[in-house]
Protein backbone atom coordinates (compact mmCIF):
# COMPACT_ATOMS: atom_id res chain seq x y z
CA UNK A 1 0.00 0.00 0.00
CA UNK A 2 2.83 2.36 0.63
CA UNK A 3 5.03 1.45 -2.29
CA UNK A 4 4.75 4.89 -3.83
CA UNK A 5 5.74 6.57 -0.62
CA UNK A 6 8.84 4.47 -0.25
CA UNK A 7 10.54 6.45 -2.94
CA UNK A 8 12.66 9.37 -1.96
CA UNK A 9 11.15 12.77 -2.68
CA UNK A 10 13.84 13.43 -5.25
CA UNK A 11 13.22 10.24 -7.15
CA UNK A 12 9.51 10.69 -6.90
CA UNK A 13 9.78 14.20 -8.27
CA UNK A 14 11.85 13.08 -11.24
CA UNK A 15 9.45 10.28 -12.00
CA UNK A 16 6.44 12.50 -11.58
CA UNK A 17 7.88 15.06 -13.96
CA UNK A 18 8.54 12.41 -16.56
CA UNK A 19 5.10 10.93 -16.26
CA UNK A 20 3.33 14.26 -16.35
CA UNK A 21 5.22 15.33 -19.43
CA UNK A 22 4.77 11.99 -21.11
CA UNK A 23 1.05 11.93 -20.48
CA UNK A 24 0.81 15.50 -21.68
CA UNK A 25 2.74 14.59 -24.80
CA UNK A 26 0.30 11.80 -25.46
CA UNK A 27 -2.66 14.10 -25.16
CA UNK A 28 -0.97 16.67 -27.34
CA UNK A 29 -0.26 14.03 -29.95
CA UNK A 30 -3.81 12.86 -29.82
CA UNK A 31 -4.98 16.37 -30.46
CA UNK A 32 -2.59 16.68 -33.35
CA UNK A 33 -3.68 13.39 -34.76
CA UNK A 34 -7.30 14.35 -34.47
CA UNK A 35 -6.60 17.54 -36.36
CA UNK A 36 -4.53 15.86 -38.99
CA UNK A 37 -6.49 12.69 -39.34
CA UNK A 38 -7.78 13.66 -42.69
CA UNK A 39 -4.34 14.32 -44.04
CA UNK A 40 -2.86 10.91 -44.06
CA UNK A 41 -2.17 10.62 -47.70
CA UNK A 42 1.48 11.36 -47.67
CA UNK A 43 3.44 8.39 -48.68
CA UNK A 44 7.03 7.61 -48.48
CA UNK A 45 7.93 10.00 -45.75
CA UNK A 46 9.96 9.08 -42.78
CA UNK A 47 8.97 11.59 -40.24
CA UNK A 48 11.39 10.83 -37.53
CA UNK A 49 13.54 8.00 -36.55
CA UNK A 50 15.79 8.90 -33.75
CA UNK A 51 15.89 5.63 -32.00
CA UNK A 52 17.86 2.55 -32.25
CA UNK A 53 15.62 -0.31 -32.92
CA UNK A 54 16.30 -3.49 -31.13
CA UNK A 55 15.50 -6.93 -32.21
CA UNK A 56 12.63 -6.74 -34.50
CA UNK A 57 13.33 -3.89 -36.71
CA UNK A 58 10.73 -1.80 -38.34
CA UNK A 59 9.99 -1.74 -41.94
CA UNK A 60 7.78 0.70 -43.55
CA UNK A 61 7.00 0.24 -47.11
CA UNK A 62 5.46 3.05 -48.92
CA UNK A 63 4.09 4.68 -45.91
CA UNK A 64 4.63 7.33 -43.40
CA UNK A 65 5.86 6.61 -39.95
CA UNK A 66 5.98 8.92 -37.08
CA UNK A 67 7.75 8.10 -33.94
CA UNK A 68 7.11 10.19 -30.93
CA UNK A 69 8.56 7.89 -28.41
CA UNK A 70 12.05 6.86 -27.60
CA UNK A 71 11.48 3.40 -28.86
CA UNK A 72 8.89 2.23 -31.17
CA UNK A 73 7.84 -0.73 -33.14
CA UNK A 74 10.38 -3.38 -33.39
CA UNK A 75 12.20 -2.69 -30.25
CA UNK A 76 10.64 -5.34 -28.20
CA UNK A 77 9.19 -8.51 -29.41
CA UNK A 78 8.24 -8.89 -32.95
CA UNK A 79 8.20 -6.09 -35.31
CA UNK A 80 5.90 -3.55 -36.66
CA UNK A 81 5.28 -3.66 -40.29
CA UNK A 82 3.36 -1.08 -42.07
CA UNK A 83 2.80 -1.63 -45.70
CA UNK A 84 1.72 1.45 -47.38
CA UNK A 85 0.27 2.96 -44.31
CA UNK A 86 0.91 5.39 -41.60
CA UNK A 87 1.95 4.09 -38.25
CA UNK A 88 2.63 6.57 -35.56
CA UNK A 89 3.53 5.00 -32.31
CA UNK A 90 3.76 6.83 -29.08
CA UNK A 91 4.55 4.09 -26.73
CA UNK A 92 6.74 1.14 -26.50
CA UNK A 93 4.64 -1.91 -26.32
CA UNK A 94 3.77 -2.47 -29.85
CA UNK A 95 4.54 -6.06 -30.26
CA UNK A 96 4.07 -7.30 -33.65
CA UNK A 97 1.32 -5.42 -35.31
CA UNK A 98 0.43 -5.27 -38.90
CA UNK A 99 -1.25 -2.46 -40.60
CA UNK A 100 -1.94 -2.97 -44.18
CA UNK A 101 -2.62 0.22 -45.91
CA UNK A 102 -3.86 1.78 -42.80
CA UNK A 103 -3.00 4.07 -40.04
CA UNK A 104 -2.40 2.84 -36.55
CA UNK A 105 -1.73 4.85 -33.56
CA UNK A 106 -1.21 3.62 -30.10
CA UNK A 107 -0.89 5.96 -27.24
CA UNK A 108 -0.85 3.59 -24.40
CA UNK A 109 -0.03 0.07 -23.73
CA UNK A 110 -3.10 -1.24 -22.08
CA UNK A 111 -1.04 -3.65 -20.18
CA UNK A 112 0.42 -6.27 -22.40
CA UNK A 113 -1.88 -5.79 -25.26
CA UNK A 114 -1.05 -2.97 -27.51
CA UNK A 115 -3.95 -1.01 -28.74
CA UNK A 116 -5.09 -2.53 -31.90
CA UNK A 117 -2.13 -4.76 -31.88
CA UNK A 118 -1.86 -8.30 -32.90
CA UNK A 119 -1.79 -9.81 -29.50
CA UNK A 120 -2.94 -13.23 -30.39
CA UNK A 121 -6.21 -12.88 -28.61
CA UNK A 122 -7.44 -9.60 -29.76
CA UNK A 123 -6.43 -9.97 -33.32
CA UNK A 124 -7.42 -6.47 -34.05
CA UNK A 125 -6.54 -5.65 -37.55
CA UNK A 126 -6.41 -2.29 -39.09
CA UNK A 127 -6.87 -3.00 -42.69
CA UNK A 128 -7.08 0.19 -44.51
CA UNK A 129 -8.33 1.89 -41.46
CA UNK A 130 -7.31 4.18 -38.75
CA UNK A 131 -7.33 3.36 -35.11
CA UNK A 132 -6.50 5.66 -32.33
CA UNK A 133 -6.64 4.77 -28.73
CA UNK A 134 -5.37 6.56 -25.75
CA UNK A 135 -6.43 4.70 -22.69
CA UNK A 136 -5.30 1.24 -22.09
CA UNK A 137 -8.50 -0.29 -21.03
CA UNK A 138 -10.34 0.20 -24.22
CA UNK A 139 -9.20 -2.84 -26.02
CA UNK A 140 -8.13 -5.31 -23.49
CA UNK A 141 -7.61 -8.93 -23.89
CA UNK A 142 -10.97 -9.81 -25.16
CA UNK A 143 -12.03 -13.11 -26.39
CA UNK A 144 -13.00 -11.80 -29.69
CA UNK A 145 -11.14 -9.41 -31.82
CA UNK A 146 -11.98 -5.96 -32.87
CA UNK A 147 -11.72 -5.15 -36.43
CA UNK A 148 -11.55 -1.82 -38.01
CA UNK A 149 -11.76 -2.12 -41.70
CA UNK A 150 -11.52 1.02 -43.60
CA UNK A 151 -12.69 2.98 -40.70
CA UNK A 152 -11.62 5.29 -38.01
CA UNK A 153 -11.82 4.26 -34.42
CA UNK A 154 -10.49 6.79 -31.99
CA UNK A 155 -11.06 6.32 -28.34
CA UNK A 156 -9.87 8.41 -25.53
CA UNK A 157 -10.82 6.74 -22.32
CA UNK A 158 -13.21 4.52 -20.65
CA UNK A 159 -14.20 1.11 -21.69
CA UNK A 160 -16.80 1.42 -24.35
CA UNK A 161 -16.03 -2.01 -25.56
CA UNK A 162 -14.54 -4.34 -23.07
CA UNK A 163 -15.34 -7.61 -24.60
CA UNK A 164 -16.94 -9.36 -27.39
CA UNK A 165 -16.93 -8.40 -30.93
CA UNK A 166 -16.50 -4.80 -31.76
CA UNK A 167 -16.50 -4.42 -35.40
CA UNK A 168 -16.17 -1.15 -37.10
CA UNK A 169 -16.41 -1.46 -40.77
CA UNK A 170 -16.00 1.56 -42.82
CA UNK A 171 -17.17 3.85 -40.17
CA UNK A 172 -16.04 6.31 -37.61
CA UNK A 173 -16.33 5.50 -33.96
CA UNK A 174 -15.30 8.00 -31.45
CA UNK A 175 -15.74 7.65 -27.78
CA UNK A 176 -14.64 10.19 -25.31
CA UNK A 177 -15.02 9.68 -21.64
CA UNK A 178 -18.11 11.53 -20.58
CA UNK A 179 -17.17 14.25 -18.20
CA UNK A 180 -18.36 13.85 -14.68
CA UNK A 181 -19.08 17.17 -13.15
CA UNK A 182 -19.29 17.20 -9.46
CA UNK A 183 -18.36 20.66 -8.45
CA UNK A 184 -16.80 21.23 -5.12
CA UNK A 185 -18.73 18.68 -3.25
CA UNK A 186 -20.02 15.30 -4.00
CA UNK A 187 -22.75 15.78 -6.49
CA UNK A 188 -26.06 14.36 -5.59
CA UNK A 189 -27.64 15.31 -8.81
CA UNK A 190 -26.04 12.67 -10.91
CA UNK A 191 -25.08 13.09 -14.47
CA UNK A 192 -26.61 11.59 -17.43
CA UNK A 193 -24.21 9.64 -19.50
CA UNK A 194 -23.25 10.78 -22.91
CA UNK A 195 -25.06 9.08 -25.62
CA UNK A 196 -22.86 7.02 -27.80
CA UNK A 197 -21.83 8.40 -31.09
CA UNK A 198 -23.68 6.97 -33.91
CA UNK A 199 -21.52 5.57 -36.58
CA UNK A 200 -20.82 7.84 -39.44
CA UNK A 201 -20.44 7.00 -42.98
CA UNK A 202 -17.26 5.17 -43.44
CA UNK A 203 -13.96 6.55 -44.36
CA UNK A 204 -12.35 4.83 -47.13
CA UNK A 205 -9.27 3.07 -46.00
CA UNK A 206 -5.93 4.44 -46.80
CA UNK A 207 -4.21 2.42 -49.28
CA UNK A 208 -0.52 2.25 -49.35
CA UNK A 209 1.55 4.73 -51.11
CA UNK A 210 4.57 4.10 -53.06
CA UNK A 211 7.95 4.32 -51.53
CA UNK A 212 10.21 2.32 -49.33
CA UNK A 213 11.65 3.34 -46.07
CA UNK A 214 13.59 1.22 -43.76
CA UNK A 215 13.95 2.37 -40.27
CA UNK A 216 14.83 -0.77 -38.59
CA UNK A 217 18.40 -0.18 -37.75
CA UNK A 218 20.49 2.77 -37.01
CA UNK B 1 -40.93 29.95 2.64
CA UNK B 2 -39.22 29.91 -0.69
CA UNK B 3 -41.55 29.04 -3.50
CA UNK B 4 -40.83 28.65 -7.15
CA UNK B 5 -42.91 29.32 -10.16
CA UNK B 6 -42.92 25.87 -11.68
CA UNK B 7 -44.19 27.08 -15.03
CA UNK B 8 -41.41 29.62 -15.36
CA UNK B 9 -38.80 27.15 -14.26
CA UNK B 10 -39.24 25.08 -17.35
CA UNK B 11 -39.09 27.77 -19.95
CA UNK B 12 -35.50 28.00 -20.95
CA UNK B 13 -34.09 29.05 -17.65
CA UNK B 14 -30.39 28.45 -17.18
CA UNK B 15 -29.63 25.48 -14.98
CA UNK B 16 -27.26 25.49 -12.08
CA UNK B 17 -26.77 24.11 -8.63
CA UNK B 18 -26.40 26.55 -5.78
CA UNK B 19 -24.32 26.48 -2.64
CA UNK B 20 -25.57 28.79 0.10
CA UNK B 21 -22.93 30.02 2.52
CA UNK B 22 -24.57 31.10 5.74
CA UNK B 23 -21.45 32.66 7.19
CA UNK B 24 -17.78 31.98 7.69
CA UNK B 25 -17.49 31.48 11.41
CA UNK B 26 -16.38 28.03 12.41
CA UNK B 27 -15.34 26.11 15.49
CA UNK B 28 -12.46 24.48 13.65
CA UNK B 29 -9.41 25.86 11.90
CA UNK B 30 -8.83 23.28 9.22
CA UNK B 31 -5.53 23.30 7.42
CA UNK B 32 -7.35 22.63 4.17
CA UNK B 33 -10.02 25.27 4.64
CA UNK B 34 -10.78 26.93 1.32
CA UNK B 35 -12.95 29.55 2.88
CA UNK B 36 -12.05 32.68 0.93
CA UNK B 37 -12.59 35.14 3.72
CA UNK B 38 -9.90 33.70 5.93
CA UNK B 39 -6.19 33.78 5.55
CA UNK B 40 -3.95 36.64 4.55
CA UNK B 41 -5.24 36.60 0.99
CA UNK B 42 -8.83 36.89 2.08
CA UNK B 43 -10.71 38.59 -0.69
CA UNK B 44 -14.15 38.81 0.75
CA UNK B 45 -15.63 41.00 3.43
CA UNK B 46 -15.29 39.49 6.87
CA UNK B 47 -18.57 38.01 7.99
CA UNK B 48 -18.86 37.62 11.72
CA UNK B 49 -21.65 36.84 14.09
CA UNK B 50 -22.34 40.56 14.25
CA UNK B 51 -22.91 41.18 10.58
CA UNK B 52 -24.04 37.75 9.44
CA UNK B 53 -27.11 37.83 7.25
CA UNK B 54 -30.44 37.04 8.76
CA UNK B 55 -32.49 34.09 7.61
CA UNK B 56 -34.95 36.45 5.98
CA UNK B 57 -32.22 38.14 4.00
CA UNK B 58 -30.71 34.83 2.94
CA UNK B 59 -34.06 33.47 1.86
CA UNK B 60 -34.90 36.54 -0.17
CA UNK B 61 -31.65 36.09 -2.03
CA UNK B 62 -32.30 32.43 -2.63
CA UNK B 63 -35.82 33.19 -3.78
CA UNK B 64 -34.51 35.57 -6.42
CA UNK B 65 -32.16 32.93 -7.73
CA UNK B 66 -34.85 30.27 -7.70
CA UNK B 67 -37.04 32.55 -9.78
CA UNK B 68 -34.28 33.23 -12.29
CA UNK B 69 -32.62 29.86 -12.60
CA UNK B 70 -33.61 26.27 -12.88
CA UNK B 71 -31.74 25.30 -9.72
CA UNK B 72 -30.99 21.63 -9.75
CA UNK B 73 -29.83 21.21 -6.16
CA UNK B 74 -29.09 23.24 -3.08
CA UNK B 75 -26.21 22.89 -0.66
CA UNK B 76 -26.15 24.71 2.65
CA UNK B 77 -22.70 25.32 4.07
CA UNK B 78 -20.61 27.81 5.97
CA UNK B 79 -18.28 28.22 7.82
CA UNK B 80 -19.92 25.81 10.11
CA UNK B 81 -23.63 26.12 9.34
CA UNK B 82 -24.73 24.69 12.67
CA UNK B 83 -23.14 27.68 14.37
CA UNK B 84 -25.35 29.97 12.38
CA UNK B 85 -28.72 30.85 13.92
CA UNK B 86 -30.26 31.05 10.47
CA UNK B 87 -29.65 27.43 9.60
CA UNK B 88 -32.99 25.92 10.46
CA UNK B 89 -35.05 28.87 9.26
CA UNK B 90 -33.16 28.68 5.99
CA UNK B 91 -33.74 24.95 5.77
CA UNK B 92 -37.40 25.54 6.49
CA UNK B 93 -37.52 28.01 3.65
CA UNK B 94 -35.56 26.22 0.98
CA UNK B 95 -37.20 22.87 1.70
CA UNK B 96 -40.34 24.18 0.07
CA UNK B 97 -38.48 24.65 -3.17
CA UNK B 98 -38.49 20.91 -3.59
CA UNK B 99 -34.89 20.72 -4.69
CA UNK B 100 -32.38 18.09 -3.62
CA UNK B 101 -30.86 19.53 -0.49
CA UNK B 102 -27.49 18.84 1.07
CA UNK B 103 -25.80 20.10 4.20
CA UNK B 104 -22.06 20.35 4.70
CA UNK B 105 -20.95 20.44 8.31
CA UNK B 106 -18.00 19.35 10.37
CA UNK B 107 -20.43 17.35 12.46
CA UNK B 108 -19.16 18.48 15.82
CA UNK B 109 -22.40 20.23 16.74
CA UNK B 110 -24.70 17.44 15.63
CA UNK B 111 -26.41 16.05 18.68
CA UNK B 112 -29.11 13.40 18.69
CA UNK B 113 -31.70 16.14 18.79
CA UNK B 114 -30.10 18.02 15.91
CA UNK B 115 -29.88 14.83 13.90
CA UNK B 116 -33.55 14.11 14.40
CA UNK B 117 -34.43 17.62 13.40
CA UNK B 118 -32.29 17.38 10.28
CA UNK B 119 -33.99 14.13 9.39
CA UNK B 120 -37.26 16.00 8.99
CA UNK B 121 -35.92 17.79 5.94
CA UNK B 122 -35.31 14.60 4.02
CA UNK B 123 -31.91 15.83 3.00
CA UNK B 124 -30.20 14.18 0.09
CA UNK B 125 -27.08 14.01 2.22
CA UNK B 126 -25.21 15.51 5.11
CA UNK B 127 -21.49 15.63 4.47
CA UNK B 128 -18.97 15.42 7.29
CA UNK B 129 -15.21 15.31 6.94
CA UNK B 130 -12.86 13.00 8.79
CA UNK B 131 -9.20 13.31 7.97
CA UNK B 132 -7.84 10.60 10.15
CA UNK B 133 -8.99 7.40 11.72
CA UNK B 134 -7.25 8.49 14.89
CA UNK B 135 -7.83 11.45 17.13
CA UNK B 136 -4.32 12.72 16.57
CA UNK B 137 -4.39 12.71 12.80
CA UNK B 138 -7.85 14.21 12.52
CA UNK B 139 -7.04 16.90 15.06
CA UNK B 140 -3.85 17.77 13.24
CA UNK B 141 -5.95 18.54 10.20
CA UNK B 142 -8.77 20.48 11.82
CA UNK B 143 -6.84 22.44 14.40
CA UNK B 144 -8.55 21.16 17.50
CA UNK B 145 -9.44 17.94 19.24
CA UNK B 146 -12.84 17.33 17.70
CA UNK B 147 -12.51 13.73 16.59
CA UNK B 148 -14.97 12.31 19.09
CA UNK B 149 -17.45 15.07 18.43
CA UNK B 150 -17.38 14.45 14.69
CA UNK B 151 -17.79 10.71 15.18
CA UNK B 152 -20.65 11.26 17.55
CA UNK B 153 -22.35 13.64 15.16
CA UNK B 154 -21.98 11.30 12.21
CA UNK B 155 -23.27 8.40 14.24
CA UNK B 156 -26.28 10.40 15.35
CA UNK B 157 -27.14 11.25 11.77
CA UNK B 158 -27.03 7.61 10.71
CA UNK B 159 -29.18 6.68 13.68
CA UNK B 160 -31.70 9.27 12.55
CA UNK B 161 -31.67 7.83 9.03
CA UNK B 162 -30.04 10.87 7.52
CA UNK B 163 -27.99 9.90 4.46
CA UNK B 164 -24.39 10.46 5.41
CA UNK B 165 -21.57 11.30 3.03
CA UNK B 166 -18.16 10.68 4.51
CA UNK B 167 -15.63 13.15 3.20
CA UNK B 168 -11.86 12.79 3.33
CA UNK B 169 -9.56 15.57 2.25
CA UNK B 170 -6.43 13.85 1.01
CA UNK B 171 -3.34 15.63 2.22
CA UNK B 172 0.32 14.79 2.37
CA UNK B 173 -0.20 13.84 5.99
CA UNK B 174 -3.11 11.44 5.71
CA UNK B 175 -2.74 9.83 2.28
CA UNK B 176 -1.39 6.57 3.61
CA UNK B 177 -4.23 6.35 6.11
CA UNK B 178 -7.07 6.64 3.63
CA UNK B 179 -8.00 2.96 3.89
CA UNK B 180 -8.40 3.24 7.63
CA UNK B 181 -10.51 6.36 7.28
CA UNK B 182 -12.76 4.82 4.65
CA UNK B 183 -13.11 1.77 6.85
CA UNK B 184 -14.14 4.03 9.71
CA UNK B 185 -16.68 5.75 7.51
CA UNK B 186 -18.07 2.45 6.36
CA UNK B 187 -18.40 1.28 9.93
CA UNK B 188 -20.27 4.41 10.89
CA UNK B 189 -22.66 3.90 8.03
CA UNK B 190 -21.71 6.45 5.39
CA UNK B 191 -23.63 5.91 2.18
CA UNK B 192 -20.87 7.28 0.01
CA UNK B 193 -17.38 8.71 0.22
CA UNK B 194 -16.30 12.07 -1.11
CA UNK B 195 -12.59 11.61 -1.55
CA UNK B 196 -11.49 15.17 -1.95
CA UNK B 197 -8.01 16.51 -2.41
CA UNK B 198 -6.25 19.33 -0.71
CA UNK B 199 -6.95 22.41 -2.80
CA UNK B 200 -4.94 25.44 -1.83
CA UNK B 201 -7.48 28.19 -1.82
CA UNK B 202 -8.50 30.60 0.86
CA UNK B 203 -6.96 29.81 4.21
CA UNK B 204 -5.19 26.72 2.96
CA UNK B 205 -3.05 28.74 0.56
CA UNK B 206 -0.72 29.41 3.45
CA UNK B 207 -0.36 25.71 4.14
CA UNK B 208 0.27 24.59 0.60
CA UNK B 209 3.96 23.87 0.98
CA UNK B 210 3.51 21.32 3.70
CA UNK B 211 0.03 19.93 3.05
CA UNK B 212 -0.27 19.69 -0.69
CA UNK B 213 -0.23 15.98 -1.59
CA UNK B 214 2.38 14.82 -3.99
CA UNK B 215 1.56 12.55 -6.85
CA UNK B 216 2.67 9.55 -4.88
CA UNK B 217 0.34 10.53 -2.06
CA UNK B 218 -2.62 10.60 -4.39
CA UNK B 219 -1.66 7.26 -5.88
CA UNK B 220 -1.51 5.80 -2.41
CA UNK B 221 -4.83 7.31 -1.43
CA UNK B 222 -6.67 6.14 -4.49
CA UNK B 223 -5.16 2.69 -4.31
CA UNK B 224 -6.27 2.39 -0.73
CA UNK B 225 -9.78 3.57 -1.53
CA UNK B 226 -10.22 1.46 -4.62
CA UNK B 227 -10.99 -1.87 -2.88
CA UNK B 228 -13.85 -0.23 -1.03
CA UNK B 229 -15.24 1.13 -4.27
CA UNK B 230 -14.94 -2.28 -5.83
CA UNK B 231 -16.84 -3.69 -2.90
CA UNK B 232 -19.73 -1.40 -3.71
CA UNK B 233 -19.15 1.72 -1.63
CA UNK B 234 -19.63 4.71 -3.95
CA UNK B 235 -16.47 6.80 -3.90
CA UNK B 236 -15.92 9.97 -5.85
CA UNK B 237 -12.95 12.26 -6.12
CA UNK B 238 -14.81 15.51 -5.93
CA UNK B 239 -12.12 18.04 -6.72
CA UNK B 240 -10.55 17.80 -10.15
CA UNK B 241 -7.23 16.03 -10.56
CA UNK B 242 -5.32 16.96 -13.71
CA UNK B 243 -5.45 14.20 -16.30
CA UNK B 244 -1.72 14.37 -16.92
CA UNK B 245 -0.94 13.68 -13.27
CA UNK B 246 -2.26 10.15 -13.19
CA UNK B 247 -4.38 7.73 -15.13
CA UNK B 248 -7.72 7.98 -13.41
CA UNK B 249 -9.11 4.96 -15.19
CA UNK B 250 -6.77 2.73 -13.21
CA UNK B 251 -8.71 3.51 -10.08
CA UNK B 252 -12.15 2.57 -11.33
CA UNK B 253 -14.80 2.42 -10.06
CA UNK B 254 -13.73 5.51 -8.16
CA UNK B 255 -15.32 8.38 -10.05
CA UNK B 256 -13.32 11.47 -10.83
CA UNK B 257 -15.06 14.76 -11.13
CA UNK B 258 -14.09 17.57 -13.39
CA UNK B 259 -14.51 21.24 -12.98
CA UNK B 260 -18.14 22.07 -13.65
CA UNK B 261 -17.76 25.80 -13.99
CA UNK B 262 -19.31 26.92 -17.24
CA UNK B 263 -21.16 23.65 -17.67
CA UNK B 264 -24.77 22.73 -16.91
CA UNK B 265 -23.55 21.13 -13.69
CA UNK B 266 -22.02 24.23 -12.26
CA UNK B 267 -22.63 25.04 -8.61
CA UNK B 268 -22.48 28.73 -7.94
CA UNK B 269 -21.67 29.91 -4.46
CA UNK B 270 -23.93 32.48 -2.87
CA UNK B 271 -21.89 34.20 -0.20
CA UNK B 272 -23.21 35.72 3.00
CA UNK B 273 -22.57 39.10 1.43
CA UNK B 274 -25.08 38.33 -1.30
CA UNK B 275 -22.51 38.04 -4.06
CA UNK B 276 -22.14 35.10 -6.39
CA UNK B 277 -18.89 33.26 -7.04
CA UNK B 278 -17.95 30.58 -9.53
CA UNK B 279 -17.82 27.98 -6.78
CA UNK B 280 -17.19 27.85 -3.07
CA UNK B 281 -13.43 27.65 -3.60
CA UNK B 282 -13.25 30.73 -5.76
CA UNK B 283 -12.74 34.07 -4.09
CA UNK B 284 -13.57 36.30 -7.03
CA UNK B 285 -17.05 37.71 -6.92
CA UNK B 286 -19.08 37.93 -10.09
CA UNK B 287 -20.36 41.18 -11.50
CA UNK B 288 -18.15 43.19 -9.25
CA UNK B 289 -19.67 41.72 -6.11
CA UNK B 290 -23.24 42.87 -6.66
CA UNK B 291 -25.81 41.55 -4.25
CA UNK B 292 -28.29 39.26 -5.95
CA UNK B 293 -31.01 41.39 -4.44
CA UNK B 294 -29.98 44.19 -6.78
CA UNK B 295 -33.11 44.47 -8.89
CA UNK B 296 -31.17 45.95 -11.77
CA UNK B 297 -29.17 42.77 -12.10
CA UNK B 298 -30.75 40.32 -14.51
CA UNK B 299 -29.76 37.11 -12.78
CA UNK B 300 -30.89 34.99 -15.70
CA UNK B 301 -27.89 36.27 -17.61
CA UNK B 302 -25.35 35.21 -15.01
CA UNK B 303 -25.16 31.50 -15.71
CA UNK B 304 -24.23 31.94 -19.33
CA UNK B 305 -22.48 35.27 -18.99
CA UNK B 306 -19.15 35.85 -20.63
CA UNK B 307 -17.57 36.04 -17.18
CA UNK B 308 -18.59 32.46 -16.59
CA UNK B 309 -18.38 31.03 -20.07
CA UNK B 310 -14.88 32.37 -20.68
CA UNK B 311 -13.60 30.67 -17.60
CA UNK B 312 -13.25 27.43 -19.47
CA UNK B 313 -11.19 28.99 -22.23
CA UNK B 314 -8.52 30.44 -19.98
CA UNK B 315 -6.20 27.52 -19.63
CA UNK B 316 -2.66 27.43 -18.34
CA UNK B 317 -0.06 27.62 -21.07
CA UNK B 318 0.97 24.09 -20.16
CA UNK B 319 -2.45 22.84 -21.23
CA UNK B 320 -2.67 24.62 -24.55
CA UNK B 321 -3.25 22.13 -27.33
CA UNK B 322 -4.01 19.23 -25.04
CA UNK B 323 -6.71 16.89 -26.27
CA UNK B 324 -8.40 16.62 -22.90
CA UNK B 325 -8.05 20.23 -21.84
CA UNK B 326 -11.65 21.10 -22.70
CA UNK B 327 -12.86 18.78 -19.97
CA UNK B 328 -9.85 18.66 -17.66
CA UNK B 329 -9.32 22.42 -17.62
CA UNK B 330 -5.94 21.78 -16.09
CA UNK B 331 -7.42 20.59 -12.82
CA UNK B 332 -8.87 22.85 -10.18
CA UNK B 333 -8.96 26.44 -11.31
CA UNK B 334 -9.52 27.74 -7.81
CA UNK B 335 -6.36 25.97 -6.71
CA UNK B 336 -4.53 27.67 -9.52
CA UNK B 337 -5.01 31.14 -8.11
CA UNK B 338 -1.95 31.01 -5.93
CA UNK B 339 -0.34 33.51 -8.22
CA UNK B 340 -3.14 35.86 -7.38
CA UNK B 341 -6.20 37.03 -9.19
CA UNK B 342 -5.87 38.95 -12.40
CA UNK B 343 -2.83 37.04 -13.58
CA UNK B 344 -2.81 34.32 -16.20
CA UNK B 345 -4.17 31.13 -14.82
CA UNK B 346 -1.45 28.99 -13.37
CA UNK B 347 -1.04 25.29 -13.38
CA UNK B 348 -2.84 23.29 -10.77
CA UNK B 349 -0.35 23.09 -7.91
CA UNK B 350 -0.61 19.30 -7.98
CA UNK B 351 1.32 19.55 -11.25
CA UNK B 352 3.12 22.81 -10.68
CA UNK B 353 4.94 21.49 -7.64
CA UNK B 354 7.14 19.41 -9.93
CA UNK B 355 8.29 22.32 -12.03
CA UNK B 356 10.27 25.27 -10.80
CA UNK B 357 8.65 27.23 -13.55
CA UNK B 358 5.85 26.16 -15.75
CA UNK B 359 7.25 23.98 -18.50
CA UNK B 360 6.93 25.58 -21.85
CA UNK B 361 5.76 23.69 -24.90
CA UNK B 362 9.32 23.85 -26.18
CA UNK B 363 10.47 21.83 -23.23
CA UNK B 364 8.46 18.89 -24.30
CA UNK B 365 10.60 17.32 -27.04
CA UNK B 366 13.71 17.26 -24.92
CA UNK B 367 12.09 15.36 -22.15
CA UNK B 368 10.01 13.02 -24.16
CA UNK B 369 9.26 10.22 -21.91
CA UNK B 370 11.30 7.13 -21.73
CA UNK B 371 8.70 5.92 -19.34
CA UNK B 372 5.92 3.53 -20.07
CA UNK B 373 3.11 5.75 -19.03
CA UNK B 374 0.40 3.27 -19.62
CA UNK B 375 1.80 0.97 -17.02
CA UNK B 376 2.23 3.65 -14.44
CA UNK B 377 -0.82 4.80 -12.53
Amino acid sequence: MTKHRDKSPEIEAVEARKIILARRAQYMALALVAVGAANNSCGGDVEQDQNAAGVGGSTNTGGMRMCLSMVYGGNNTGSVTSAGGMTPCLNIAVSGGASAGGMRICLSTGGTVAIGGQSGMGNAGGAGGMRICLAGMLITAGAAGRTSSGGMHPCLAGAPSTGGVNSNTGGIKMCLQPPLYTGGQLSTAGNAGNAGNAGNAGNAGNTGNAGTNNNGSS
Amino acid sequence: MVATDKSAASAGQPSSALSIELGYTCNQACAYCYNPSRGSRGALPQITANNAPTADLLLRRVARLLAAWNITSLTVTGGEPLRHPALFPVLDGVAFAGKPLQLITNGTLVTDAVAKRLAEYRLAAVQITLNGATRELHSEHVGRDSFDEAIRGATALVAANVPLTGCIVVTRQNAEHVAAIVELWRGIGAKQIALSRFSPAGMSLERMQSWLPRRRDLLTAFEQAQPFARAGLPISCTVPVPACLLDQSLFAPIEFGQCAIGSPYQEFALGPDGALRLCTLHAGRLAGGRDVLDETWDLATVVNSAEVAEYRSHLPEFCQGCAVAPSCLGGCGASSRYRGDGLPRALDPLVQQYFAVEPSPQLLPSVRARTSVGAEP
